[in-house]
């Protein structure tokens, strides 16, 4: 065990404003109201260095409480600097979060920004040791994915902490820059878009952003985008497919320009139930396939007459030339 | 264009006294040497600085170009003379294969490579075979220091059923000039417009560079070769592929010219997100790409069309005669583009030879 002293100490010796050993996340002190109110302050907090202003190790949360709540006094366990270097201070408080609850990904985020930037532990070490302690695989990407959640803005912040957001697409969200987050984050909140549905947009939306020299949040705030995102006579589902399907053919013009002019064609052909005509995947192919299906000789019949009816039709030159010019 | 200097040389012992790698210390003096004992110990070499390795060639150094599944290929051997370039052309297909693009290897066990290729040269092919260096790196970055072209060429004149065809992106041409005989030798360019060589290959010689370069290997006796691809559609491609062409022409006489290839812009399906983490603002990969019969990420079919018809009719009118081809492409391609299609990769090899023949007659 370590030395230490518990005593009353008074909160105005202590610097509440040091946030060295803390990655609690978020503040918010006022949860404790009620039950501080009614049988006060069960558990001490941790303090380091023996004289005035103590540094906070553990409770900054219970700390705040008791500040609005106009305490004066707090009881806490006081840890000399002399013996407590800074780092071991963090290992008390993180031990001791990871004991009594699970961290949020935030605060996990922020442990290892800590370790990292202010203790100065070597990338390696992070992996290697810290991350299996905070419960996450040891991996570069993962740190990394962690680490861009500490540039998140606070709105993004707290639907994580609630869980009301997918922490995949969080982590997704952190490389845009902070105009285009904000965009595609409300859009996500809007849709209430799932990750698949998101990549998919997303890619639509960085590749036309980089084709086209426009940002993400501009090609969002289009009318054209606005109208369909906006459109309360829709279905969620039906406004994210509207939207999909916009972004798809911004993004492929003559893609979408053959589609339209097939799907024309054999719509004016009108062909019977049982025949298709059938393009191979992107118009890439020698021709197109006719699938027909009959049961009897005389149904046979009708599929060879219907054919010659739409042989010389105008439409096939045209769902041939989708493929290439006829 | 770039001057490569490497910052590291990894020497695998075995090659330590030979001659490709004595030029090669003898040219970089200065640049930290390594010795390693076996090259497998640089498989996984993960350095981020320029390094270059030499190392002893296990494998077979002449293999037929691998092709793609459901496309005419044209029967092309590749004489394999190292991995990797310093050019890093954005479109390269080179980073999906290897593991570390700041690593460039050459084999340095030249008569191992040389004795390979003497003895396919000594057998007679049925029809012509056409020999490259340029696949896994540009066939004249490194030549002039490692000379390996001073032994090439002169094999092949009395090669009979073979070309050699030297294929680069460079200007460095000047220690070929004096080389012969050279008339089975295709000194190859890959051209393209101005505005593509700056945003994609803008370490490569620039066009004039590059066809001052052909002109002068042309004006030698060199079989001049062009590859126009990757051919990228984008807005104004028309105007800019014509005027490389009437400049590609002004500087060059067609009747020396044997072959110009055409290859739409295409690739394996997991370089794209290689090119997005070494070139995040590579413009290119937006193109209206999808996947082919061969999985490979290419041009909408009718788009790929409209590029080779309208190239192959703007250079029939500077060069009637020279014999056009299309690289990786299905037969209704070609006879939707060129107006004919070979019947097989066969048959494109012997049309090879036969245009060969006529020009060699005439040339």
């Amino acid at each position: 065990m370590r030395e230490r002293v518990f005593k009353k100490v008074a909160l105005r010796d202590i610097d509440l404003s040091d946030r060295q050993f803390i990655f609690s996340y978020p503040l918010s002190p006022e949860r404790l109201y009620p039950s501080i109110k009614q049988i006060g302050l069960i558990c001490p907090v941790l303090l380091r260095r023996e004289t005035p202003p103590h540094q906070v190790i553990d409770g900054i949360q219970r700390l705040l409480a008791l500040q609005d709540l106009s305490h004066e006094y707090t009881e806490a366990f006081v840890y000399p600097d002399s013996t407590l270097q800074p780092l071991d201070a963090f290992h008390l408080t993180l031990q001791q979060n990871l004991h009594n609850r699970t961290l949020n990904p935030l605060e996990k985020g922020l442990a290892l920004q800590k370790l990292l930037n202010q203790f100065g532990i070597g990338r390696e070490e992070v992996i290697r040791h810290y991350m299996p302690l905070l419960g996450l695989p040891p991996a570069e990407k993962v740190l990394e994915d962690y680490l861009s959640l500490n540039g998140l803005e606070e709105e993004i912040k707290l639907v994580l902490v609630r869980e009301e957001f997918p922490l995949p697409l969080a982590h997704q969200l952190a490389r845009f820059s902070p105009e285009d987050r904000m965009a595609l984050f409300r859009l996500a909140r809007e849709l209430r878009l799932g990750l698949n549905k998101m990549r998919e947009l997303l890619r639509y939306l960085e590749e036309l952003s980089l084709r086209d020299a426009v940002p993400i949040h501009v090609l969002l705030e289009s009318q054209d985008c606005q109208q369909i995102i906006r459109n309360q006579r829709l279905t969620r589902p039906q406004r994210v497919e509207g939207l999909r399907k916009l972004l798809k053919q911004k993004r492929y013009p003559r893609l979408s320009q053959l589609e339209q002019s097939y799907s024309q064609a054999i719509k004016r052909l009108d062909l019977p139930p049982h025949i298709k005509i059938i393009a191979p995947p992107y118009f890439e192919g020698e021709g197109l396939t006719l699938e027909a299906r009959f049961t009897d000789a005389s149904d046979l019949k009708e599929i060879a007459l219907s054919l010659q009816k739409i042989a010389d039709r105008e439409e096939i030159t045209q769902l041939l030339g989708c493929l290439y010019n006829t | 264009m770039m001057e490569y200097r490497p910052e590291r040389i990894l020497l695998e012992k075995k090659v330590e006294s030979s001659p490709l790698t004595q030029r090669v210390l003898q040219h970089w003096t200065g640049v930290p040497v390594e010795l390693v004992n076996e090259a497998a110990e640089i498989r996984h070499y993960t350095g981020k600085q320029p390094t270059l390795a030499l190392i002893q060639y296990k494998g077979r150094f002449i293999k037929p170009c691998p092709g793609t599944p459901r496309h005419i290929c044209c029967n092309y051997l590749i004489l394999n003379i190292g991995y990797n370039c310093p050019l890093a052309c954005s479109y390269c297909y080179l980073p999906a294969y290897l593991e570390n693009p700041h690593l460039i290897t050459l084999f340095a066990n030249l008569e191992d490579m040389l004795g390979e290729l003497k003895r396919l040269l000594a057998s007679r092919p049925t029809y012509l075979m056409r020999i490259g260096t340029g696949e896994f790196t540009d066939s004249l970055i490194f030549d002039q220091i490692t000379r390996l072209s001073e032994t090439l060429i002169p094999l092949f004149s009395h090669a009979e059923g073979y070309l050699l065809e030297l294929k680069t992106k460079t200007s460095l041409v000047d220690h070929l000039l004096e080389l012969g005989p050279k008339q089975r030798v295709i000194i190859s360019w890959s051209l393209n417009t101005s505005r593509i060589i700056e945003q994609e290959e803008p370490l490569t010689a620039s066009l004039e560079e590059r066809l001052l370069a052909a002109q002068a290997c042309q004006r030698k006796g060199y079989w001049i070769g062009l590859h126009l691809d990757p051919l990228v559609h984008y807005e104004g491609w028309m105007e800019d592929y014509s005027q490389l062409l009437r400049l590609t022409f002004s500087y060059l006489d067609p009747s020396r010219i044997i072959w110009i290839s055409l290859g739409g812009l295409r690739f394996l399906p997991e370089l794209p997100p290689l090119i997005k983490e070494r070139f995040p603002h590579c413009r290119i990969i937006l193109g209206e790409l999808f996947p082919g019969q061969d999985k490979k990420l290419r041009y909408l079919q009718k788009i790929r069309i409209e590029l080779y018809t309208t190239l192959a009719i703007l250079i029939r009118n500077y060069a009637p005669q020279t014999f056009i081809y299309l690289c990786m492409e299905t037969p209704i391609v070609w006879r939707r583009s060129l107006g004919w299609s070979p019947q097989s990769d066969r048959h494109l090899a012997r049309l090879f030879a036969q245009h060969f023949q006529a020009v060699r007659g005439t040339g």
